[in-house]
């Protein structure tokens, strides 16, 4: 018996071990304030998951890379861990999701003015919206063909559309939305707002490439420690140096 | 040949002609030719244009409409890459605006209006792009040109300068040459070298062979107009000399009429003469003398003016003039005529008219003049019963400036019958006596003024019959001698 506890301690320890000699690759595309090149520590994702690993013991290095790149790099091995998601069946199959360690809401953006209230996704049928290229907002708002969707790159293409009028609402992550009004364009402030009425309350995860040796052993040490940071408050005072307004977590 | 080739002034003068005109299609065709490239260079450097248009416009527009900034710059860049490209500026509607490069002085320039269409229907104007394109490449690449074409086209138009001169030498000149040749050896006689050219002959004749064609036919009508010529010459010596024979023997009948005639004509009125005034014959005889001398002496005038018409006839006749006093010549006249009119035994006046002004000499045949006059006035004495004859002289005036005209102008007026004026012409005219009785009366062979006008024409003068303008007078001559201009010093 003492000789298999020993030699569970020996496996846990030779696989923490090995744990803690690896660099892990964390990655996550440019969507500030969650992640982005220019903010500090590399945005909200990177600073709450490195904070995370590294407290868990793991060795950390982060990058902001294209989407493209991310899924490239998550089904060659290159790279990690991906941060900055979503909840998404699709990512699931091939990622392993650790817990939220943020919730943001998702809102419509409208004119100055325009009067709009979110009722639902089919209500928005008669407008024009301008949604990010790839973006996932929420899965019934993702599948809904029907609508007037004017695919645009980034979500400050998309505000100063509404924002001059060439697209009726654009939506995103408040935190997003007002991360971009106020550190692109703040002129736009004056242009437009949000839509009362929260279209989905959405979870930002980082997930650990399924095939990535330990893949389970990292989400589980993630979860631990972010448990531990968010009941200690570390993760809260990480995020307020993010989303100062609006810290949900 | 190739000396002659070149030495050829003809040549000379095509090849600079060929030159000049060549030099001028040259400058022209160089410019023409440089404006073609130019335009051609132009029209693709300005293709850029077109292709902005269809291929970055509608990404422009799709990137300036969803306000990707990025993509705006990544076209406007590439816009820009082009190096002919100067200056590029896109103004948004939205107050956006992003400018490459820096304007230049008169380019070229498009602007793009920029628009959001959907479902084809402009929705929103997006702003302006403005592209200027500069030319200096453009410019740059003619004057390097310019030389080359203008070098090759001068060089081209002297090359065909000087193939064109050989060219027409070879089919030209040299032939020209030939038929110069040809005509300068061919001298009296074409028949001898029928003119040929060098050349093949060819199916449808050309300008040369028109020329020789044409030559040939001058040379046969030339060898015939000679043949007809030479016999005309021979015929004409052949006539010529028949009628000197005429001549002569014309001359020897004349001359032998006038001695075998006068002779014992003279012989004749001599003796009758010595009957006429020897006292000793009785008067009925001398009476009888006296109208065979009178009937000898008309026989005699007669004979006289047969011979001297026939003279005429024969160009026996010549007229010498030379500086004659007119005024003593005119003394003759009236003094001739003042014995006509004792021998014809009548009273009648004779007055000399010489109208100033007039000079001393005038250049006349005298004798001849004198002959003309002197017959005028024997028949003026003859048909005259009674009155004046005037004998008038005055130098030929301009009727309108009275300028003297060099001539001197004869009348012979008189107060006798007169001649119808229908009839004027007639007494000039051989033979003929308007009044044959008076003709009768006084006698006469109507040879007399036939000669006068013969004389007159043979010394360029005009004798003609007028209506006398003085009263009284019924009948006037008018001998006109055009040129009797004595030399000055001859007159002095």
């Amino acid at each position: 018996m003492i000789k298999y506890v020993f030699a569970a301690i020996l496996a846990v320890t030779a696989t923490f071990a090995a744990a803690q000699d690896r660099v892990l690759q964390v990655v996550a595309d440019d969507w500030p304030p969650f992640s982005g090149p220019n903010l500090p520590d590399g945005g909200m994702s990177l600073d709450v998951i490195k904070a995370v690993l590294e407290r868990a013991g793991y060795t950390v290095e982060t990058r902001v890379v294209p989407w493209a790149r991310i899924m490239d790099g998550a089904r060659n091995g290159t790279v990690d861990i991906v941060g900055s998601l979503f909840a998404d069946a699709e990512l699931a199959k091939v990622l392993t999701y650790g817990d939220p360690f943020y919730a943001t809401d998702i809102q419509l953006l409208q004119p100055v003015g325009a009067g709009h209230s979110y009722t639902s996704v089919e209500a928005l049928r008669p407008y024009s919206i301008a949604v990010g290229d790839g973006f996932l907002y929420e899965e019934t708002f993702d599948r809904a063909d029907y609508l007037d969707k004017m695919v645009v790159t980034t979500t400050l293409q998309a505000v100063q559309m509404v924002a001059h009028g060439r697209a009726d609402l654009t939506l995103d992550s408040v935190d997003v939305l007002r991360h971009v009004i106020e550190k692109d364009d703040p002129s736009l402030n004056d242009l437009v707002e949000l839509v009362p009425g929260t279209m989905a309350s959405q979870n930002l995860h980082m997930a650990v490439r399924t095939d990535l040796e330990g893949s389970a052993q990292i989400v589980a040490d993630f979860n631990a420690t972010l448990a531990e940071m968010r009941a200690d408050g570390t993760l809260k005072a990480l995020l307020q140096r993010h989303v100062s307004d609006q810290v949900n977590g | 040949m190739t000396r002659r080739f070149f030495t050829d002034p003809l040549g000379y003068r095509l090849v600079l002609a060929s030159l000049l005109i060549g030099s001028v299609l040259s400058v022209f065709s160089t410019g023409i030719q440089l404006l073609t490239s130019f335009n051609r260079q132009k029209e693709e450097a300005t293709a850029v244009f077109t292709q902005i248009e269809t291929a970055l416009a509608g990404t422009l527009e799709q990137a300036l409409w969803t306000f990707d900034f990025d993509q705006v710059n990544i076209l406007l860049d590439g816009i820009a890459s082009n190096e002919d490209i100067t200056h590029v500026e896109l103004v948004s509607q939205t107050g956006h605006r992003w400018e490459r490069g820096a304007p230049s002085e008169a380019p070229v320039q498009r602007v793009y209006p920029l628009s959001y269409s959907r479902n084809g229907q402009v929705t929103q104007e997006l702003g302006k792009l403005r592209v200027e394109l500069t030319l200096a490449a453009v410019i740059n690449n003619l004057r390097e040109q310019f030389w080359v074409i203008l070098m090759t086209n001068l060089i081209k138009a002297y090359l065909a300068a000087v193939a064109l001169l050989y060219v027409v030498h070879r089919m030209i000149t040299r032939h020209l040459r030939t038929v110069a040749r040809h005509v300068d050896n061919t001298g009296d006689d074409p028949a001898l070298q029928p003119l040929v050219l060098d050349r093949e002959k060819r199916r449808k004749p050309d300008d040369l062979d028109h020329i020789v064609s044409a030559i040939r036919q001058f040379e046969r009508r030339v060898q015939n107009d000679v043949a007809a010529l030479k016999s005309e010459i021979t015929e004409r010596r052949k006539s010529e000399a028949q009628a000197r024979e005429a001549l002569s023997v014309r001359s020897s009948f004349i001359g032998t009429m006038s001695h075998e005639v006068r002779t014992p004509l003279n012989a004749i009125l001599g003796f009758l003469h010595l009957i006429e005034i020897d006292e000793a014959v009785p008067e009925r005889q001398r009476h009888y003398a006296r109208v065979a001398t009178r009937a000898s002496q008309q026989l005699l005038n007669q004979l006289n003016n047969v011979l001297e018409m026939s003279r005429l006839d024969s160009n026996a006749v010549s007229i010498s003039t030379r500086p004659t006093d007119i005024r003593r010549l005119a003394q003759q006249w009236q003094d001739t005529t003042h014995a006509a009119i004792h021998f014809h035994e009548k009273d009648i006046e004779v007055v000399l008219e010489l109208e100033p002004p007039l000079r001393e000499k005038y250049e006349l045949d005298g004798a001849r003049v004198t002959q003309i006059v002197t017959n005028l006035t024997d028949n003026a004495a003859k048909f005259t019963q009674s009155g004046t004859i005037l004998i008038s002289i005055r130098e030929t005036r301009d009727p309108d400036t009275n300028e003297p005209l060099g001539g001197l102008q004869i009348s012979v007026s008189d107060t006798g019958p007169g001649i119808d004026r229908a009839q004027c012409t007639q007494v000039f005219e051989r033979f003929t006596q308007l009044d044959t009785r008076l003709e009768r009366t006084h006698g006469g062979s109507g040879l007399g003024l036939a000669i006068c006008l013969e004389l007159s024409h043979l010394m360029g003068a005009d004798l003609t019959v007028i209506q006398p303008e003085r009263d009284g007078f019924t009948t006037e001559f008018l001998l006109v001698i055009h040129s009797a201009d004595a030399p000055e010093a001859q007159n002095e």
